[in-house]
């Protein structure tokens, strides 16, 4: 099921590993998938097919399980990283409440370590939108990689923008 | 910033406004006020004991509100967190030390800090502003009184009341010290241009008074 969501496109890169020879175990690296918000799905319908696996053999299960913890972590990191992107440029309250509500479902399902700001480039974030994951995450800051870092390039993306640094990053600073 | 009838309050979709009810305990009670998608003005409140409740407008009973001045662009931010938390209304424990209960959000999740046992109407607003990054007061400067003990304690003996868990009561009762949040007092800083934000214990007092004035004024006190 994982395969087809690869040729489907639901996956938009990845690289299936290995597959041995048995019937009832296959194996996918998909920890270092990039997938888009479809993808989810097809990862969840794929932990069903797992679970079936599994029970012919539990070490596929367990497999499958790390697995797709990995790829799910994965998924949660795309999405935040695609709606911070400077193609992202819907910036109205809806718009940035889905940002916020994506950083707060990473960091509940992941932990803080899950949002990595560190190495953003300015010239390719939407000041808002990265604003808004800063101000969601502050809670976190010291334990979000970056997060201090990226206050700089929301700084730099915000004055590429037009945008006074001073109004969208009010406290944050 | 003033206040005004919550039922005649305008807000744009980046604004968010603090509104203040009068309270059968005394001393007022508070809520925030935003705008949903679609434009829905709705009011989030925490009631009483693991009661936090979001509320589309208009509300039957009478309620003042003020804007609490943010910045526009940044307003926008503190909206969307605002929206979240009201989106999974967490079951908060009611309790009165404030001060204690500093950082009781990691997100939208409630999680009382070593020492805290919940929080009241005012505290519970106070730290959704906190984790949005929107100081208020300086709690430091609190000052207890005499007045908020017989309050404090009148509070243990209506959750009792109101058969909350005993060990909760007890817990809630021996943090009566006379430390109190009045929710007169964060209304009048929420009132405040952002400059004069977080503002202290003594500097906030003739303004809550101010707020109280204004509530007597607009919604008749209950009887």
């Amino acid at each position: 099921m994982a395969l087809l969501a690869l040729r489907n496109g639901l996956v938009t890169t990845g690289e299936v590993t290995s597959r041995t020879n048995s019937r009832y175990q296959a194996k996918a690296d998909l920890a270092h998938v990039t997938i888009n918000s479809d993808g989810g799905r097809a990862l969840y319908q794929f932990r069903s097919c797992g679970f079936i696996m599994g029970s012919y053999n539990s070490g596929v299960e367990r497999s499958v399980k790390v697995t797709l913890s990995a790829s799910r972590a994965g998924l949660a990191y795309s999405t935040v990283k695609s709606l911070i992107s400077s193609k992202n440029k819907s910036v109205e309250v809806d718009d940035l409440t889905v940002t916020a509500e994506s950083v707060l479902e990473a960091i509940s399902e992941f932990g803080p370590k899950i949002l990595n700001l560190s190495l953003l480039d300015s010239n390719q974030v939407q000041g808002e939108h990265l604003a808004t994951v800063l101000r969601t995450s502050f809670d976190w800051r010291d334990n979000v990689p970056g997060w201090n870092e990226a206050l700089q390039v929301a700084r730099q993306a915000l004055l590429r923008e037009g945008v006074d640094p001073e109004d969208a990053l009010y406290g944050l600073v | 910033m003033g206040f005004s009838p919550l039922c005649d309050f305008n807000l744009p979709e980046n604004g968010v406004a603090v509104a203040l009810s009068h309270s059968p305990l005394g001393g007022g009670h508070l809520g925030i006020v935003f705008n949903e998608t679609g434009g829905r003005l709705r009011l989030l409140e925490l009631r009483w004991h693991r009661d936090l409740t979001v509320t589309d407008l208009p509300v039957n009973n009478c309620w003042i509100a003020t804007s609490v001045d943010i910045p526009p662009v940044a307003a926008k931010q503190v909206v969307a967190k605002v929206r979240a938390i009201s989106r999974k209304l967490p079951k908060i424990n009611y309790g009165i030390d404030f001060i204690a209960a500093r950082g009781s959000f990691q997100g939208t999740v409630y999680s009382a800090p070593k020492g805290s046992n919940g929080l009241t109407c005012s505290s519970f607003v106070l730290e959704v502003f906190r984790t949005a990054v929107v100081p208020m007061i300086q709690e430091e400067t609190w000052q207890a009184s005499e007045a908020n003990v017989e309050w404090g304690n009148s509070v243990c003996d209506y959750l009792e009341r109101t058969h909350v868990d005993e060990k909760h009561v007890q817990a809630v009762r021996s943090d009566v010290k006379g430390l109190r949040l009045i929710p007169y007092e964060l209304a009048a800083a929420a009132s405040l241009p952002k400059e004069q934000r977080p503002i202290n214990y003594n500097g906030v007092q003739p303004l809550a008074l101010q707020a109280k004035a204004d509530l007597n004024r607009i919604c008749k006190i209950p009887v």
